[in-house]
Parts: structure tokens; sequence; C-alpha cells
């Protein structure tokens, strides 16, 4: 089971283009690269009324711009959790219920499929007065075993998140 | 197959998988708030540009993004007068890579489970509340305060000023034992110190 790792990817190639294009200016600017002057322009005239010449271009850095915003807008709302947050499984929250009911102050319980069923999550939050130990020895070895085989099956990873309240 | 592995079958494939690098493995930070910020950022100049350069194409220029002085500012400076940007660049895009690689400090404390399937935590501030009742439910100790070092546990309490030391040991045993029943990984030893409530 590993963590969501979409958002490391993302900064990694955004850090990395970045780092690239300002090690070029940079080298190019202090006339590290002896084959390109550093007194050129960063974009030439000519260059420029090609560009404005030939009208296609623009179209095209247009439609490369939007498909990017687009890659970069679906990585924003997987980011935000689209697609991410599972749904609510009423008869695993229903179980976990059952199965802590003897634990004092259990004020928040739920439990959730991930995605197309690869994970499960549950979350639980307690009073400071509850034994923390005692819930984990029974989420461990009865309750989260008990939960996924009726929820999805025996070999269905799931984490576990205990929150203790004030 | 290394002579290790075949003088000790598993040894190897044990410390590669333990609960504690298992744990932490799904418990590591995502980088949410980095990439939330990153990607709307993209979104927004990347979006807004095209948009830009369309509307400029079809003679109805929107005004959103200065496209006409950026055009101009690249074809009044040379590379040489970029050297300041090029370097805040550079150190940017380190931060992000630096962001990316770097495993950070999980928001929950693993805690030993018996099935590799289930991975279990512990909220930080969770489990700094826990112990902080434990330490709390001690005669004599008027007030606890647990703070979780990257080794150690440190946990600080207030007493009467006639406390004796005996307390520091039945201060210490109960957040052990609390402790050993939550089962946390890497959480080190636990420290016990003494402050006295002064008599005015």
């Amino acid at each position: 089971m590993r963590q969501y790792a979409g958002n490391r990817l993302g900064l990694a190639i955004v850090g990395a283009v970045l780092l690239l294009f300002g090690a070029y200016a940079w080298l190019r600017g202090d006339d590290r690269l002896d084959w390109l002057s550093p007194r050129a322009k960063v974009l030439p005239e000519q260059t420029a009324r090609l560009v404005a010449d030939q009208q296609w271009t623009l179209w095209a850095a247009a439609l490369g711009l939007m498909l990017l915003g687009l890659v970069s807008l679906r990585w924003l709302l997987l980011c935000l959790g689209w697609g991410r947050q599972g749904v609510r499984s009423g008869t695993g929250t229903a179980m976990l219920c059952v199965g802590l009911k003897d634990v004092d102050g259990l004020s928040r319980t739920g439990v959730r499929v991930v995605g197309d069923g690869d994970h499960l999550r549950i979350a639980i939050t307690c009073a400071p007065s509850a034994d923390v130990g005692a819930m984990v020895g029974k989420l461990d070895k009865e309750i989260v075993g008990r939960i996924r085989r009726e929820v999805r099956d025996d070999d269905t990873g799931t984490i576990v998140r205990i929150h203790v309240r004030r | 197959m290394s002579s290790l592995q075949q003088l000790l079958p598993g040894v190897l494939l044990e410390a590669q998988d333990s609960p504690l690098r298992r744990s932490t493995r799904a418990l590591k930070p995502a980088r949410t708030p980095a990439g939330a910020v990153v990607a709307l950022t993209l979104t927004a100049c990347l979006g807004l540009s095209a948009a830009e350069i369309v509307a400029a194409l079809m003679g109805r220029p929107l005004g959103w993004v200065p496209l006409e002085r950026l055009i101009d500012l690249a074809g009044r400076h040379a590379w040489s007068e970029l050297r300041t940007g090029a370097a805040w660049t550079v150190a940017a895009g380190a931060a992000l890579l630096l962001l990316a690689a770097a495993p950070g400090r999980c928001r929950l404390v693993p805690v030993e489970t018996s099935d590799p399937g289930i991975v279990i935590g512990i909220t930080r501030i969770g489990l700094r509340r826990t112990l902080r009742a434990v330490a709390q439910e001690v005669e004599g100790v008027s007030k606890a305060r647990v703070r979780l070092r990257k080794r150690t546990i440190e946990v600080t309490v207030t007493t009467a000023a006639e406390s004796t030391g005996a307390m520091l040991r039945q201060v210490g045993a109960a957040v052990g034992d609390r402790l050993a029943g939550v089962g946390t990984l890497g959480t080190g030893e636990v420290v016990v110190r003494l402050r006295r409530r002064r008599r005015w």
C-alpha cells in the first residue's frame, strides 16, 4: 500500500522544467555556452517577425497551452480529492461501531471504500480517556478483518486513522 | 542471489519491508497543499494565456495577461540581463524537486499491526492527548505537557512543592505502559521532566 504519488510526480516535473530552463538562462547569460551569444535578445526580432507572419504557430501555441492547462486542471482536481475520496460504506461503519461498542467516548467513526475497491479507509475519533491500546488491539485482530471481509475481501489493504479529541 | 541471501534467506526481505517502513510508505505526506498551489497556478497561467492568444488572433484582446508587454520585454532584453531571474528560477525548481523527493514527516504516528495489509496510524496531536491524559491520572500531578520529538517523547509534569522522585518513575511507567499498549513504531524513549509548583 502506497500513498498517492501524483502530487510528488507533478511537483518533480514542474521543478525539473524550472530547473532546466533557469540553468540554461543562467549559463547563457553568464557566457558559459560558447556557441551562443549572451548579448543576443531573448526574443530576436527575426523570430518575432517570423511568428507574426505565420499565424498557425500562434494557433499551435494556444492549442499546446490549452492542452497543458487541461492536464494541470486534472492534476488540481485529483489533488483536491476528485475520485480519491471513495464512497462511504454504511455496513462497514455499522460493523465498526458494533465492534467498538465497549470503548468510552467514541465520537466519530467512518469507513470508506477508496477507488475501485483498492483499499479501505477507516477513521475513528475518541476521547482522551479512551484506552487507545485496547482499541488498536481490537481493530488489528478482529474488527478490520471482519469489515474488509464483509465489504470487499480478505486481501484488501486498510488504512486506519485514529484521532483523540480534546 | 548474493551470498548473504543464500546464507540467511528472508533476512534482507524482512529488513526491506519492516512494519515501520511499510507503515511509513502508506502514511507519508502526499504533498497536497504544495501540489494544489502549483496545479492552480499552472492551470490559471496556461488557461488564461491560451485564451489571450486566441482572443488576440481573432482581433479582440481580452487584456487578462499582458502578453504584448512580455513579448516587448523579451525583445528588448538580452540573456545576460536575466541572470538574477534565472537564479531565482533555478532555486524555485530545486525547491520543488526537493519537496517531491523528500519523504517528509508523517502526520500519523504508525502503530504496530499483525497483518501486513492493515496500516494503523494515530494523529500526532491525538497521541499527545492520550499520553497527557495518562500522565495527569498519576496522583499528585496537577498538569502535564507532552512533546513528540524526533527520537524522544518529552513529558513535563507540574506537581506540588513536596513531590518526590518516585513520582517521575510513576509517570514514566504510566506513559510507557500506554505507549506499549498502543504499540507505536519509531517513537523512541520517554523522557520525564518534573516541575514543582512554587509556594508563594
